[in-house]
C-alpha cells in the first residue's frame, strides 16, 4: 500500500509546480534554483487510494554536504515512492541524482519536466522508460500539462535497472541513447549575451532602470486611477457617517482617529478604520502588486541568476558572494522571505551577513511606498537620497562584516537555468498569492498598531517614551521628541511608523533623516521573528548590536550633513 | 595546449583533464557536469567574478578559485 509519496529532484526542476499542481495548494515557485528551503507536505486521493505528498528541497546528490541533501536522505527512507522529477532539457545532470535514488531500491516514477522546452525528437520519453524500467511520464508543471498523468502511474512505479557503470559514466550513456538537448539559437546567442560582461553589465543596469519605473508607474497608476479614488469618493462618506455617530470621544479616537483642518486625512488621522485601512490597502497595496508583478517576471524568465553572477564579485566584497542577489530582491518586497532565501547561500557566516544587512538596509516594499508616500511631494531628490544612504550603509556594513567575520569561501557554483518567457498566468497567480499574504500579515498588525498607538497615548506612555528618548532623538538625530512614538511602533509596522512622521511639522530633511534611522534600527516584529528563528539568540545579538552601531553613525552623520 | 581552465579566453572550447580537488569539492562539480573528459567553452569572465562555462547543454558560473583548480587540455572538435 503506498502512504507516502516524495517528489526529488535537482533544483530547479519544477518540483514545487508539480506539487502545487498536484495538490492544489498555492505552493510558490521561481526559476532559480532553490526557490523551496522547507519540505511542503499536501494530500491528495486517486480512485482508493490517498497519497501523502512531500515536496522536499532540491538536491543534487544523496550525500549529506548540505542541509537540502541531509533533508532529501532523510525523507527517502519513509518513501514508498519517489517521484524524480528532472529537467528534460538537462538529461544527464538530473541522472545523477536518479541513480543515487534507484540504489536506495526504492519504486519510482520519473517526471520528464519542462516538456515545452525540448523540441520534438531531441529525446523519447519511451526509450528512456526502456532504459530504466520504471513508468517515465513528460510534463509541463508550471500550467498543469502531464500532472494527472503523474498521480495516475504512481500506483506503476517500480525501482529502475542500474547497469554496472558508475553514477556519471551510466547518466552520460542513458542520457546520450535517448536525448540530444541544449540551449541553442537564439536563445543560446541571448543566454550568452546576458552574462558576458561588455553587453551583460549594461543590460543588467537597464533590466534594473525598467524594473524601478515598472514598478512607480503600476503602483502610481493603481493609486491615482483605482484606489485612491475609490477611498474618496465610496469610503469617505461612510467614515464621515461613523465619525458623526461615534463623536471625539475615545470609541472616535481608535475607529476614525483626529480630524485634520477639520476632515479625516487618511494618512494622518491614524483612526483604525481611516489611516488603519486606508495604508495597507490604498498606499502600499499597489506598490506590493507592482512590486511582485516585476519580480515574477524577472524569477519566471531565468533571469536573477544570471544577475547572481554578473554581481558575484561586488557581493563577495560585502561577504556573501553573488547569490545574495535573491534574498535582496525578495527583501525588497518584504524582509521575511528576504531572510528565509538566505538559506541558499554558501555558508552560515554568509547568511548571518546577508540577514543582517537585509534588516539593516533593505526596507520592504510596505516601507517604501509610505517613504514615497511622506517625501514624494518634497521632491523625488529626497526620496532617492534615503535610498542612496541605505545603498551606501548596505556596502559600507557589508565590508565591515566580511571582514568581522572572515567570511571568504570557495566561491561561486551556480547553475544558471534555461532564459524562458515568463507565463503570465504564474506571474498572475504568485503576485496574487503575495499580495494575499502581505494583506494576511500587515492589516492586522496594522490596525493593532494603531489601538496601542491611540491607548498608549490616553495612558500617557507616548509621553514617557518621549520624554526619555528625547535626548536621543533631539541631539543625535536632530529630530523633534514627537517622532518618539513613530520609532516605537516601528517595532511592530516600518509602513505604519512611516506615516506617522506626517504632521509633525518635520523639514524634508529631517523626514530623510527619520525614513532612514526608521529602515536601519531595528527589524519589524515579523522580520525579527524570522531572524530569530534563522540566526538562534547568540547571533541575533550580534546583528542586533551591528544595527545599533550603525543607526547611531548613520544618524548622526546625516544630521551633521544635512540640518 | 593544456594548462589551467583560468587561463583561457571567452570563446576557447576545451577538455577537462584533471582536477585539484577532491572529496566533497570534486563531488560538487561533478554533479554539476564537469567531469574528466567533459567537453567545456569558457562562455564569459566576469571581472573579479565567476567565469560562466557551458558544459553539456548548461551554462554554469563557476568562481575562480574553482576555475583555477581545472586542468584541461585542447581537443579535437
Amino acid at each position: 500500500m503506498i502512504n507516502n509519496v516524495v517528489l526529488m529532484g535537482n533544483p530547479n526542476v519544477g518540483k514545487t509546480a508539480l506539487f502545487s499542481e498536484m495538490t492544489g495548494t498555492e505552493a510558490q515557485a521561481s526559476n532559480y534554483p532553490g526557490t523551496t528551503v522547507d519540505i511542503l507536505e499536501g494530500r491528495i486521493e486517486h480512485g482508493n487510494d490517498v497519497f501523502n505528498i512531500s515536496d522536499v528541497p532540491g538536491t543534487y546528490s544523496l550525500e549529506a554536504g548540505n542541509d537540502a541533501e541531509r533533508i532529501a536522505s532523510e525523507m527517502l527512507e519513509d518513501a514508498d515512492v519517489v517521484v524524480n522529477v528532472v529537467d528534460a532539457s538537462n538529461l544527464e545532470r538530473n541522472l545523477g541524482l536518479t541513480y543515487e535514488i534507484a540504489e536506495k531500491d526504492v519504486p519510482m516514477v520519473v517526471v520528464l519536466n519542462m516538456w515545452d522546452e525540448v523540441d520534438e525528437g531531441e529525446i523519447s520519453p519511451e526509450a528512456l522508460s526502456e532504459e530504466l524500467g520504471v513508468p517515465v511520464v513528460t510534463t509541463v508543471a508550471r500550467d498543469g500539462r502531464g500532472v494527472e498523468e503523474v498521480v495516475s502511474v504512481i500506483g506503476s512505479a517500480s525501482v529502475p535497472s542500474l547497469g554496472d557503470d558508475g553514477r556519471w559514466d551510466w547518466a552520460e550513456k542513458v542520457a546520450g541513447r535517448v536525448s540530444s538537448v541544449g540551449e541553442k539559437g537564439f536563445k543560446g546567442r541571448l543566454s550568452d549575451f546576458t552574462v558576458r560582461p561588455v553587453t551583460g553589465i549594461p543590460f543588467a543596469l537597464a533590466v534594473m532602470a525598467l524594473s524601478f519605473f515598472a514598478v512607480r508607474f503600476i503602483g502610481e497608476g493603481l493609486i491615482g486611477n483605482v484606489f485612491d479614488p475609490f477611498f474618496q469618493v465610496v469610503y469617505r462618506p461612510a467614515v464621515t457617517w461613523l465619525h458623526g455617530v461615534v463623536g471625539d470621544g475615545f470609541l472616535g479616537s481608535v475607529l476614525v482617529g483626529e480630524l485634520v483642518d477639520g476632515e479625516i486625512r487618511f494618512m494622518e488621522s491614524m483612526g483604525a478604520l481611516t489611516t488603519g485601512v486606508y495604508v495597507p490597502f490604498a498606499a502600499v497595496l499597489p506598490y506590493i502588486i507592482a512590486f511582485y508583478s516585476v519580480l515574477s517576471v524577472l524569477e519566471d524568465s531565468g533571469y536573477l541568476p544570471r544577475l547572481s553572477a554578473l554581481a558575484d564579485g561586488i557581493f563577495r566584497k560585502l561577504g556573501m558572494g553573488g547569490q545574495g542577489v535573491v534574498p535582496l530582491f525578495l527583501g525588497m518586497g518584504c524582509n521575511v522571505p528576504g531572510t528565509l532565501a538566505t538559506r541558499n547561500l554558501d555558508s552560515y557566516k554568509h547568511r548571518f551577513i546577508a540577514i543582517t544587512l537585509l534588516a539593516v538596509s533593505v526596507p520592504c516594499m510596505a516601507q517604501t511606498a509610505m517613504i514615497f508616500g511622506i517625501l514624494g511631494s518634497y521632491g523625488i531628490r529626497y526620496v532617492f537620497l534615503v535610498f542612496i544612504v541605505l545603498a551606501l550603509t548596505y556596502v559600507f556594513t557589508g565590508v565591515f562584516l566580511r571582514l568581522a567575520v572572515d567570511a571568504d569561501s570557495e566561491g561561486m557554483v551556480l547553475e544558471l537555468p534555461k532564459l524562458r518567457l515568463p507565463d503570465f498566468g504564474s506571474v498572475f497567480k504568485k503576485t496574487f498569492i503575495r499580495s494575499k499574504w502581505f494583506l494576511r500579515e500587515a492589516v492586522p498588525y496594522l490596525v493593532l498598531g494603531i489601538v496601542l498607538v491611540n491607548v498608549l497615548y490616553v495612558l500617557g506612555v507616548m509621553d514617557a517614551f518621549g520624554s526619555l528618548f528625547s535626548p536621543l532623538v533631539v541631539n543625535i538625530f536632530g529630530l523633534p521628541s514627537a517622532a518618539v512614538p513613530a520609532l516605537v511602533i516601528g517595532f511592530l509596522r516600518k509602513d505604519l511608523a512611516v506615516g506617522m512622521l506626517m504632521g509633525l511639522g518635520m523639514s524634508p530633511e529631517q523626514l530623510v533623516i527619520a525614513a532612514t534611522i526608521l529602515t536601519i534600527y531595528f527589524p519589524c516584529a515579523a522580520t525579527f521573528a524570522t531572524m530569530f528563528k534563522e540566526l538562534g539568540f547568540k547571533d541575533i545579538l550580534k546583528s542586533v548590536s551591528v544595527m545599533f552601531l550603525v543607526v547611531f553613525l548613520v544618524g548622526s552623520i546625516l544630521r551633521v550633513v544635512l540640518l | 595546449m593544456t594548462g589551467r581552465l583560468i587561463d583561457f579566453s571567452e570563446g576557447d572550447s576545451v577538455e577537462i583533464t584533471g582536477f585539484d580537488f577532491e572529496g566533497d569539492t570534486l563531488a560538487l562539480l561533478e554533479s554539476r557536469g564537469l567531469r574528466k573528459g567533459k567537453k567545456v567553452t569558457v562562455v564569459a569572465r566576469q571581472p573579479f567574478g565567476p567565469y560562466i562555462l557551458h558544459v553539456s547543454g548548461t551554462r554554469l558560473a563557476l568562481g575562480r578559485k574553482m576555475v583555477s583548480g581545472i586542468m584541461v587540455g585542447s581537443y579535437d572538435k
